[in-house]
């Protein structure tokens, strides 16, 4: 009886949790006494447990209604072929604290999480695309059994939510950093989030934690001049007959790039993915370099510029 | 890490609260024993006090429940009332989940024992009282289930919301209990789960009284209230002050006391049907008769019917109105009543009984032969004799000598109606009239707050019919001192608190479907005639609602403002991530903490459109300011 969720009205359903399938029995038992007997105080009983029920759908009601937009919590972007973990923030117009279950689908995946409301709110949860590409979520399930546990309130909405799947990072100048690590010593300059395809020496086992058992590797210095300036060029061609994992791995490469650029970009730092040019020290056009990323199909015309890093699979260049 | 966190104490405190409530409202009722809710009540003031430092297993906590389950039982064996037995057992079972360990089973344990006990409460008393534990276990129901809401949460608990902002739910739930409790329909199948209360001991109202035992203290014990019924109370008051409530007539004297003479029924009514005794119509009234432990309907001189009785009735020859059985709860009356006090029509001639001078001593003779000397007819005798005891002295300690009542009293002269009545009717039969006495009520009370009269056991009284000129009439021979004597201590209060409880009666249990359709009916009118005003004000409303939520729209703020922000923070060395919420990103170069967090929560309520809308240029000049 607990599983049945009645659709009441268009984007909505309700249905009863544990504890409020015992209260809807005791309430229609009451009922069921009052009808029978005629006796008011029984009356006054069974009302004053429905007003309270209804008291309670009314404001689990009101939450869900209330609900801001979700699209500001969400990460810009995901890794493709990961589970990713969420954190974000939104904060709520409702000073109530309750749960949010949230079930957020794109056409063929799913972000599940929870949004902790208590003044402001929390979304957590966990999203994973099995490919990379931009998922556009749009219909959104939210529930909760807020504020008496009673009830589950389910609400249906169509919400516009832009997610990037980046390609999975492939490092890929491992070998000069292992080369200046000899020159230098073992001094690291930093630390940056595992990868798949760093080497195991360069983790940093003392900082793993035990809650998350997530990764960090030690950076070296790569004894660049921070004023000069950084080009990496992408060739998005993909030779005749070549694997399409190959472009992925070329992406990756670009992205393991730019997340090792990220804390230390400046104006004039050039990423040229293809015929786009993107100055990453442009917040904007940051954000348009992400995309591009993402959403990158194999392009028939060598990249623009000259100089720099080349990334290609074109064998003669 | 501590034992029992803050959350667990004020879960634990609040789901004894609910259990309290229930236990309180139970304890209203006169059929529960005061040892067992009084231990339960001991139990969990302890656990409120000192928290769940002692708490038993729940294995050890449902042995109590089977030991009170097998208990019950021989209680029942030893003959206990099973009402009783069905108390003590709920009470027991709140004694083993009060002082059971506080795990998230207990509490939903609490939670429903202590609403079956309201429940059970609902039928077992029907106090006035019963509101407080109610109204108590609807904020207290709501906050308990709001603290066990937002315990074991992943990520931690959640706050309690604050009571401040809670409470003001109370008055829409207590709103909307009200519209429900009218607007339904009652059925009233049956009656057997009703409000009960335990049937008040009288005497007097029984086949056989023996002088002495009847209407001779003051008790101030409510066994009856009237109140009009679409009538003025003014007009009310002069209707049925002074009236004699006519109870049960008694034809035969044994010497010590009276006896029933068991007259042949007349009459019998099944449920629902009104009994009229006349064609005549009258006014009407409504009788609220206390569960007593005799049958008698008092009916008040000049009464004409009972309308749609609560319960099956007969009356027998003698015109004595009685339940088939004793009903066991309140029951309401109507009933309809003439301006003229005089006695019902159609009873019966006397009956050999009834002029039996057998008993009769022949002092009595003595005295009423020379009483009524002179006398020329029946009605002059009755008079007479009615007169002349009128001027004696009323006394209800006068001691009665229990081998020969009436003749110590005809010697002291002093005693209480009882004595009066059964002089009086011995002197008539005596000089050959029938007689006998009637035991009933007589006046009451004017309650000036409620406008209504209330009827004690202190008004309890004797009096006597006497057949004369080929009908019954009334004679009352007792001092009209009887009627300043008063065993109410405080009446200005006894006032407001009588006339609180007969609005909880009238109001409360005793609604019915009949006045239902009344305020609907009242309420359709107030609609119809205020129809285009409300809808007019309902129309403002939406108008006013849509254009409020328009404007909050209006305020959040998108991508193009965020984007002057997020140029402005990389001016002052901070990187923003994309997704990344303001209050995460460390404060700008150059700003003060102060000045950043006021600026984050601006933004923030900007965001989230409660805040009006900034415009990008008010944003900079914002942004101006910090720098």
């Amino acid at each position: 009886m607990v599983r049945i969720e009645a659709p009441v009205f268009p984007g909505w359903r309700i249905g009863v949790t544990r504890p409020g399938a015992l209260y809807l029995g005791a309430l229609a038992g009451v009922w069921a006494a009052a009808f029978y007997s005629g006796n008011n105080l029984l009356y006054l009983c069974g009302a004053m447990l429905f007003a309270l029920a209804a008291a309670a759908l009314v404001r689990g009601v009101r939450l869900l209604r209330q609900t801001p937009e979700l699209g500001p919590a969400l990460p810009e972007y995901v890794e493709a072929g990961r589970r990713e973990a969420l954190q974000g923030g939104v904060i709520p117009l409702t000073d109530d604290a309750a749960l949010l279950d949230v079930k957020w689908h794109s056409a063929d995946s799913m972000l599940t999480g929870r949004l902790r409301l208590a003044g402001r709110g929390t979304l957590t949860g966990n999203f994973f695309s099995e490919s990379r590409g931009c998922v556009s979520l749009s219909r959104q399930e939210l529930s909760t059994s807020f504020p008496l546990g009673l009830w589950r309130i389910i609400r249906f909405r169509q919400q516009q939510g832009k997610l990037f799947a980046m390609p999975r990072p492939v490092p890929w100048h491992d070998a000069q950093d292992e080369l200046r690590r000899l020159e230098q010593g073992d001094e690291w300059q930093g630390l940056r989030e595992y990868v798949s395809g760093d080497a195991l020496s360069r983790v940093h086992w003392r900082k793993v934690t035990s809650v998350d058992a997530s990764w960090t590797v030690k950076r070296f210095d790569r004894s660049q001049p921070h004023d000069q300036l950084q080009l990496l060029r992408v060739d998005l061609r993909l030779p005749s007959g070549a694997d399409e994992k190959r472009f992925e791995e070329l992406l990756g490469k670009a992205w393991f790039w730019f997340q090792e650029q990220l804390p230390r970009l400046k104006d004039g730092d050039l990423l040229v993915l293809g015929q786009a040019s993107f100055n990453l020290g442009d917040y904007q056009a940051r954000r348009a370099a992400i995309e591009a990323l993402a959403c990158a199909q194999p392009d028939l015309a060598a990249p623009i510029g000259s100089g720099g890093i080349l990334l290609s699979l074109m064998g003669s260049e | 890490m501590p034992l029992f966190t803050s959350r667990l104490l004020m879960a634990e405190r609040l789901t004894l609260a609910v259990l309290i409530t229930g236990v309180v409202s139970l304890a209203l009722s006169d059929f529960v024993s005061s040892f067992y809710w009084s231990t339960v009540m001991l139990i969990s003031v302890f656990r409120l006090v000192r928290g769940p430092v002692f708490a038993l297993s729940e294995m050890q906590a449902s042995f109590i429940g089977w030991a009170g389950f097998i208990w019950v039982g021989i209680e029942l064996a030893l003959g206990r009332a099973w009402v009783v037995a069905f108390t003590d057992f709920l009470l027991i079972l709140a004694m083993a989940v009060a002082i059971e360990a506080p795990t998230p089973r207990n509490h939903l344990h609490r939670m429903l024992v202590g609403m079956f006990l309201v429940l059970a409460a609902a039928v077992l008393t029907d106090s006035v009282l019963y509101i407080l534990p109610l109204a108590a276990f609807v904020w207290i129901f709501w906050r308990a289930s709001q603290c066990l809401y937002g315990m074991n949460v992943p990520g931690g608990e959640l706050s309690m919301p604050e009571w401040r902002r809670e409470i003001r739910l109370m008055p829409w739930i207590g709103l909307l209990v009200l519209v429900i409790f009218v607007v339904l329909p009652r059925f009233d199948f049956q009656t057997y789960l009703k409000p009960t209360q335990p049937r008040k001991e009288t005497s007097g109202f029984s086949s056989q009284v023996r002088l002495g035992d009847f209407a001779r203290e003051l008790d101030p014990t409510v066994m009856m209230r009237v109140e009009p019924v679409n009538m003025a109370v003014d007009v009310f008051r002069r209707l049925m002050i002074g009236r004699y409530w006519r109870g049960m007539a008694l034809s035969i004297y044994n010497g010590r006391g009276w006896e029933r003479y068991p007259a042949e029924d007349k009459h019998a009514w099944k449920r629902g049907m009104s009994a009229y005794f006349s064609d005549q119509r009258g006014r009407e009234v409504a009788l609220y008769r206390e569960a007593s432990d005799h049958p008698y309907i008092m009916l008040p001189e000049g009464a004409l019917g009972v309308v749609r009785s609560a319960e099956a009735m007969k009356m027998d020859k003698a015109g004595m109105l009685r339940f088939i059985r004793a009903p066991a709860r309140r029951i309401r009356m109507l009933m309809e009543v003439e301006s003229k006090r005089r006695l019902l029509p159609g009873m019966a001639p006397p009956a050999a009984a009834e002029l039996d001078t057998s008993r009769v001593p022949a002092a009595v003779a003595r005295w009423a032969n020379a009483t009524v000397a002179g006398s020329s007819s029946s009605r002059q005798t009755a008079e007479m004799l009615t007169d002349e005891m009128q001027g004696w002295s009323y006394d209800l300690n006068a001691p009665i000598d229990a081998a020969r009542p009436v003749e110590s009293f005809l010697n002291s002269r002093r005693g209480h109606c009882e004595l009066y009545a059964t002089l009086l009717a011995l002197s008539l039969r005596s000089q050959g009239i029938p007689a006998r006495i009637v035991n009933g009520y007589f006046g009451g009370e004017w309650n000036e707050v409620g406008g209504f009269y209330l009827i004690r056991q202190q008004h309890a009284h004797s009096w006597v019919e006497a057949w004369v000129d080929g009908s019954w009439q009334r004679y009352d021979s007792t001092p009209s001192s009887r009627w300043q004597l008063t065993g109410v201590y405080f009446p200005a209060l006894d006032e407001v608190w009588e006339s609180v409880k007969l609005t909880w009666y009238r109001y409360v249990l005793e609604f019915q479907d009949s006045d239902r359709g009344e305020m609907i009916q009242q309420a359709m009118v107030l609609l119809k005639r205020y129809l285009v005003p409300v809808v007019s004000g309902l129309l403002l409303l939406a108008v006013a609602w849509f254009l409020l939520r328009h404007r909050q729209q209006r305020g959040v703020l998108g991508r193009r403002e965020w984007t002057v922000l997020d140029r402005w923070l990389d001016k002052h060395g901070v990187n923003r991530l994309p997704h990344q919420p303001l209050r995460f990103v460390s404060i700008p170069e150059g700003v003060g903490e102060a000045a950043w967090n006021g600026f984050v929560d601006a933004w923030e309520q900007q965001l989230y459109g409660r805040g009006g809308s900034w415009s990008r240029m008010q944003i900079r000049r914002h942004l101006r300011a910090l720098s």
